[in-house]
């Protein structure tokens, strides 16, 4: 630093050199969403293609959904501890977290096509329920006499009411004091985020339970919200990384430098490490209490393929970015950080179909085109939304009162 | 620090309006702590010191003297029978080896995530550990029945041809906390050695010149030795950290590997991590507050300090609230009735008083610091402090003895009654432990010297006294209220 009571001037994102660019984004996602909405909602009730296109739907819908709230995860445990280190590349969490809301509307086709997704849903329309469902009526859908209150539906709409909510609080926040500067934002953001922390917890884990695990109602694990947060969590750093990366390419945030690479290298290192340890407990535990109603679950991934997908996992998402991050030059070096971020964002996708699939294919992996083309319909979309709305406001909060400390961060 | 490529036409000045706070406060100097701190082993001993020594060192005697009676008479002396095989044994085991996760948390992971506020409580934090260790490690070795057959909780040389069982919970323990254990000791003495030099150089009786200069390893405070100090405090650091979260997790297999309900659940390692962390930070504000007061350490253990303690209190607590209630939620969604059963045994069966003091202890209590005021008020810290210590003995209590005594065959049902031997004998390791921190309080630094002179502006090379701004007292005051 040249001076140390001089901060960069805001920078606006352009994105005139890109329209091309853009176009051909935009373009990806509008054919993949026509043609798999086209499948998907034409092909008739009940066949196979109608099963697989709300499996990969699902799958492709989840795998954005837990990156977005783990980005909303960064943004709470920065106001919460006051940190300094993250200023400058805050406001890109922001505006990840900011695309919560338009994931509503990727919801639809889940909600239309519902009875095709979760088997409890078939099984309450029946005229004798089992005892699995019967004891846990009340959690999915309360009967009251003639009516019934359909809690699962209730916390859909609370999980998107709560994460786009805190997700617009923090961002329009962040904004209003970039032009006024005032501290006492970030003293009342601070506020927030201790709650928001309280809610997040409470709804991703519900949402965890909800929209993964009850794809198989007699199942229940007390770890599975926190393997679920742990896993959405180090993904949203990769991506936070890439973002900061590919704007830095693009001659923006000059001032993030190798000391902020080693934090977040840091961060995605330390989620690796927590993913491996939550999944490691949940999984020994099930396999050495061997009570059948708990093992269902990963038999299930354990056989055929799957298993070696599963097995996959164990070393690609926890064992190889353990022995990469424990280097400091790679946490250092934008290089190496890139690389292994993009290798959790893939091993997430993996961990998201490990997830949903099994369900759909229990006889081993069936890699089907539809569940390609969910993630680009939901993707792109998401992708070109981010970059047009990026420019409208200053890539970093720039008159944050902890600016300085962020800039002159030293590990 | 890397250097920043924004051209200089493009900054804009930049005010400091929400400046951090100070550690050390009232604008002390190096040579202050210095003085404050060495000149405590240096004083003659207090009158108050005998006393209290007199008191614990009974207190331990007389646990000392259960246990002696334990052995000779056997563990029927105790309450434990079948069904509640396990019970205050085990309760105090892991209620000790919790309470002594606050001292490495501090010491390690607050090193790796560069939180210097640490450096004034982490001395005597990791001693802590070390007590509540060395009081837990008692526990396994003394409850076994047959004394004589306590060395196979040992790891035996493979070629004697005695096998331990690999596969047992309790193996992985007796590795896990001697592990921990030894390495907590290396941290906390390489952590002293500067101090011991500092003492050593001071020290005006031959005594201490001998005794502090055989334990300050030939220190003198050369580059190169601090070189080789901080890289070794860094690389103890990183092996305690795994430590810290291993260990508890290792205790809560002991009970989540089994198929009991009540113990079988696979939040349990987490859980039982941030528990003891919960119950470790209470135990640290419990024996540093009087500390604090007694020796004057109020410029170095801030209010600040005890209020950053509080938050991880409040935060800890509420995870593990979040633990309770998923053992709830999944009791009630896994629809297994004998989950649900013991859960509702828990809560209203005929130990409601243990799980109910548990709850509010552990989940209630800690609430009140989400006020400011109750965090920077010493009666409140000191009762919160005190119901969580409470809370976490409860805790241990519940899970293990509720779950134990009405499980699937109401037959085989029945109830737990301490004896005296069993309270006696928590009771003397409360002694013990106290005893044990009074002589570390008496003898060695209690806060790292050269830690927290590390930590103050003066030691930055690049420190220059700040210009303080018009606004900045009124937004701090602002800050404060809402922090």
């Amino acid at each position: 630093m040249s001076n140390p009571s001089h901060v960069p001037a805001p920078e606006m994102f352009q994105s005139k050199g890109m329209t091309r660019f853009l176009i051909g984004l935009i373009s990806v996602g509008i054919i993949s969403l026509i043609v798999v909405l086209a499948i998907g909602l034409f092909a008739p009730a009940g066949s196979p293609l109608k099963h697989q296109f709300i499996f990969s739907w699902l799958f492709a819908f989840l795998y954005f959904f837990t990156i977005l709230i783990g980005c909303l995860f960064w943004i709470l445990l920065h106001h919460a501890t006051d940190s300094g280190w993250g200023i400058v590349v805050r406001r890109q969490m922001e505006n990840l977290a900011f695309l919560v809301p338009w994931m509503l509307l990727f919801f639809i086709p889940i909600f239309l096509l519902r009875t095709e997704l979760w088997q409890w849903i078939t099984d309450i329309g029946k005229p004798h329920l089992t005892p699995d469902l019967k004891d846990k009526l009340a959690y999915f859908n309360l009967p009251l006499g003639p009516v019934s209150i359909p809690f699962f539906w209730v916390r859909a709409i609370l999980y998107f009411v709560f994460f786009g909510s805190a997700a617009f609080y923090f961002r329009s926040t962040s904004i209003k004091q970039d032009s006024d500067g005032d501290p006492r934002r970030s003293i009342q953001m601070r506020g927030v985020s201790f709650l928001g922390i309280i809610l997040f917890a409470v709804c991703t884990t519900l949402m965890a339970f909800d929209w993964m695990a009850s794809l198989d109602y007699r199942w229940a694990s007390t770890m599975w919200g926190v393997y679920i947060f742990a896993g959405s969590a180090g993904a949203s750093m990769a991506l936070i990384i890439l973002v900061v990366f590919g704007l830095k390419g693009a001659g923006y945030l000059s001032f993030v430098n190798e000391e902020h690479y080693h934090i977040m290298g840091k961060l995605l290192f330390c989620f690796s490490i927590f993913w491996g340890y939550i999944g490691f407990s949940q999984y020994m535990l099930i396999w050495y209490g061997n009570i059948p109603e708990e093992t269902e679950w990963f038999v299930r991934r354990n056989v055929e393929s799957w298993n070696t997908l599963s097995t996959a996992m164990v070393v690609g998402r926890f064992f190889i970015p353990f022995l990469y991050l424990l280097f400091q030059y790679t946490k250092r070096n934008s290089k190496f950080l890139a690389a292994i971020s993009i290798w959790v964002l893939i091993m997430h996708v993996i961990d998201t179909y490990i997830t949903i699939m099994p369900f759909m294919h229990p006889t081993g992996v069936q890699i089907n085109p539809l569940d390609v083309l969910c993630l680009f319909a939901i993707g792109c979309p998401l992708a070109f939304i981010f970059l047009t709305t990026l420019g409208k406001v200053s890539l970093f909060p720039s008159k944050d009162p902890r600016l300085l400390e962020s800039l002159k961060l030293s590990n | 620090m890397a250097e920043t490529q924004v051209s200089a036409e493009k900054m804009v000045p930049f005010v400091e309006r929400l400046p951090r706070r100070p550690l050390v406060e009232n604008n002390r100097s190096m040579a202050w702590i210095t003085d404050l701190i060495a000149g405590v082993p240096e004083s003659k001993t207090p009158l108050w010191w005998f006393i209290a020594i007199a008191i614990t060192g009974s207190i331990a005697a007389f646990g000392i003297f259960c246990i002696l009676y334990l052995l000779f008479t056997g563990v029927g002396v105790w309450g434990n029978n079948i069904p509640v095989g396990w019970a205050f044994d085990i309760t105090n085991f892991v209620f000790w080896i919790g309470i002594g996760h606050a001292g490495t948390l501090i010491s390690a992971i607050l090193l790796l995530t560069r939180q210097k506020w640490r450096t004034a409580v982490n001395r005597s934090a990791e001693a802590m550990t070390l007590f509540a260790v060395m009081c837990a490690a008692i526990f396994p070795g003394i409850h076994v029945g047959r004394i004589w057959m306590v060395w196979f909780l040992a790891p035996v040389p493979n070629p004697n041809w005695i096998w331990p069982n690999f596969r047992s919970p309790l193996m992985w323990d007796v590795f896990a906390v001697s592990t921990y254990f030894t390495v907590s000791v290396l941290f906390w003495f390489l952590g002293l050695v500067p101090d011991l030099g500092t003492l050593r150089d001071r020290a005006k009786s031959q005594v201490g010149k001998v005794v502090y200069g055989i334990l300050a390893l030939g220190w003198r405070g050369g580059n190169r030795q601090w070189r080789h100090y901080e890289m070794a405090y860094l690389i103890l650091a990183g092996l305690s950290t795994p430590l810290v979260l291993s260990v508890h997790s290792t205790v809560s297999f002991d009970f989540a590997t089994s198929v009991l309900p009540g113990w079988h659940t696979t939040i349990f390692p987490p859980y039982f991590v941030a528990g003891a962390i919960f119950g470790g930070f209470a135990m640290v504000l419990t024996l540093l507050i009087p500390a604090r007061s007694i020796y004057k350490l109020h410029d170095v253990i801030t209010w600040n300090h005890i209020d950053v303690m509080c938050k991880i209190i409040l935060l800890t607590g509420l995870i593990v609230c979040y633990a309770y209630s998923m053992e709830f939620f999944v009791a009630y969604y896994g629809a297994n009735p004998f989950e649900r059963f013991a859960f509702i045994n828990r809560y209203f069966g005929p130990y409601w008083w243990a799980s109910w003091s548990m709850f509010t202890c552990n989940c209630l209590m800690p609430q009140l610091f989400w006020v400011r005021a109750f965090r920077r008020n010493i009666i409140t810290v000191m009762f919160v402090s005190m119901c969580v210590n409470a809370g976490m003995w409860f805790e241990r209590f519940t899970i293990f003895v509720i779950s134990l005594h009405r499980d699937f065959l109401p037959s085989s049902w029945g109830m737990y009654y301490p004896t005296w031997v069993d309270v006696s004998t928590f009771v003397g390791t409360i002694g013990i432990f106290v005893t044990l921190f009074l002589l570390f309080v008496r003898f060695l630094p209690m806060v790292a010297i050269s830690e927290v002179r590390s930590v103050m502006p003066e030691a930055d090379p690049h420190h220059e006294p700040p210009v303080p701004h018009a606004d900045t007292t009124a937004i701090e005051d602002v800050g404060e209220a809402h922090a």
